[in-house]
């Protein structure tokens, strides 16, 4: 088959939906690289999250000591661990958690998200919902009144009166909210591309479980936020890959597999030749009218050795028809009969041999 | 380079009526000498039988008897692998699993519609007739 009929043949399959190949623009669109983070690059982020809540909370008075920062907990999203670590997964109460941007967050997209667990409960348990657009502690109540209540004991939790105008004690707390939250966000530097939500399988999307209260504050990463923040936090073995450029150094590095050529590795696999002459054409009247004895005379000359063709018609190679050990065979011809090559020349089968073999697989 | 047309007989004037040669395929040795399977070495003899031809059967008025239909002509088969494939060599000689006494295959879409003895033609292959399973029939009425 020539190459203008073979890329007719794949075109006319692409048409037709037939291919198994994606088009160019379907891999941009469908295809997603497969992220995931070592343990050792998730205690990285875990680590520079408990230090930046330590700090806030020493600031603040949140923290009863520095070592609340080992507190900070990192979960891969989604997952459904989170009841063996005895802390909140997001996607244990998916329903409840309502990712996706809205608003603001959906014209900028480059701030994390963040969800309130008010207390330590099992998975299934309703979450207070929120997302960084709306760290307005107007709209953030259960988490600020959970930070109240650290900040000022349960007595002002439980019996503080319910008044139109917010106290002193709910505008620190609000003002130590937005603290928080403007320290994350400077840890996670919010421009970063950030990935859509809510994380696939495989995204490199990660939760950050921070305690809040009696409750827990989940902080939700996508892989873009991750990669950057290993990028400026961790050292040089854990950074992420960040280019393609980065990907073949490492392809190219001496620990890259030997590739095993095709063939090579298909050395086993049994092939169904046939050794056929050429196609005849006959018409449906012949066909009819045919009867034992007579003669269908074909196209093939006696001169030209018959084709070892594959099972699906394709020829892999040519050969002399002959006889041995009262079986039909055949004798290996050169690629290029007629004319065949000089008498004697012992070759092996040449490159369009193994194209025709490759072919054969595909 | 040899030239394997003049070593094959053949009719050595055209005839009015085509003359058809039986072939008697040449001996190849498992290490095969150079052009050992070359039609060169070919035994024929030569006898007379009816040679289909679009002439002889231009009279049919069905009108599916004018749709072309090509048949594959299978002299043999052979399992081997790709790694047996690709070390071999060529005039190396590949017995194939059908015997001499077997006939070639006709074979239209993967299906075997007649079987016949391997012959010549004119310096041609040919297929005479010897097996066919059901012949095709079509209705002459519309």
């Amino acid at each position: 088959m020539s190459d203008t009929s073979r890329s007719l043949e794949i075109a006319t399959r692409i048409c037709s939906g037939e291919s198994a190949w994606l088009s160019l623009a379907e891999s941009h669109q469908r295809v997603r690289a497969l992220r995931s983070w070592t343990q050792a690059q998730q205690h990285v982020v875990a680590s520079l999250f408990g230090r930046v809540w330590s700090g806030w909370g020493q600031q603040w008075g949140v923290l009863l000591s520095t070592q609340d920062e080992h507190a900070v907990g990192v979960t891969p999203l989604p997952c459904a661990t989170a009841q063996t670590s005895g802390q909140m997964s997001a996607f244990d109460n998916a329903p409840e958690w309502a990712l996706a941007p809205t608003g603001q967050a959906q014209s900028t997209g480059t701030t994390p998200w963040w969800a309130y667990c008010p207390k330590v409960a099992a998975p299934g348990s309703s979450f207070s919902k929120q997302h960084p657009a709306s760290a307005d502690p107007a709209s953030s109540s259960q988490v600020v009144h959970a930070l109240e209540f650290v900040l000022f004991g349960s007595a002002q939790q439980t019996n503080r009166p319910v008044l139109d105008e917010p106290g002193l004690a709910t505008h620190l707390a609000q003002a130590a909210w937005l603290d928080w939250w403007q320290q994350v966000s400077d840890t996670v530097q919010a421009g970063a591309a950030t990935d859509s939500w809510p994380p696939k399988p495989w995204s490199g999307a990660l939760q950050i479980n921070v305690p809040w209260g009696t409750g827990w504050l989940a902080i939700g990463l996508g892989a873009a936020q991750v990669q950057q923040l290993l990028e400026h936090h961790a050292p040089q073995s854990l950074r992420a890959p960040e280019s393609p450029t980065k990907l073949q150094a490492q392809a190219d590095s001496p620990r890259a597999p030997v590739q095993v050529d095709l063939l090579q590795a298909m050395a086993t696999h049994v092939l169904q030749l046939r050794a056929e002459l050429n196609e005849v054409e006959l018409s449906l009247g012949q066909l009819q009218g045919l009867r034992v004895g007579d003669v269908v005379p074909l196209t093939h000359h006696l001169e030209t050795p018959a084709n070892i063709a594959s099972q699906d018609g394709r020829t892999i190679c040519l050969g002399w028809l002959g006889q041995q050990s009262g079986h039909v065979a055949v004798e290996l011809a050169a690629e290029n009969v007629p004319p065949a090559t000089p008498a004697g020349q012992t070759s092996g089968l040449g490159n369009g041999s193994r194209s025709a073999l490759k072919q054969a697989f595909e | 380079m040899k030239s394997n047309a003049q070593r094959w007989p053949g009719p050595a004037e055209p005839e009015p009526v085509p003359t058809v040669h039986m072939i008697a395929l040449p001996e190849l040795s498992p290490h095969a000498d150079a052009m050992a399977g070359r039609p060169d070495n070919a035994g024929v003899s030569s006898t007379a039988a009816p040679v289909i031809a679009a002439a002889s059967l231009g009279a049919a008025m069905h009108p599916l008897h004018q749709v072309k239909a090509r048949l594959q002509v299978c002299v043999g088969e052979v399992s081997v692998t790709v790694g047996e494939l690709l070390a071999a060599q060529e005039h190396q000689v590949l017995r194939l699993e059908r015997s001499l006494e077997q006939p070639v295959d006709l074979l239209f879409e993967g299906q075997v519609v007649a079987r016949g003895q391997l012959v010549a033609v004119d310096g041609h292959f040919a297929v005479r007739i010897t097996e066919l399973p059901i012949p095709l029939q079509l209705s002459s009425t519309p």
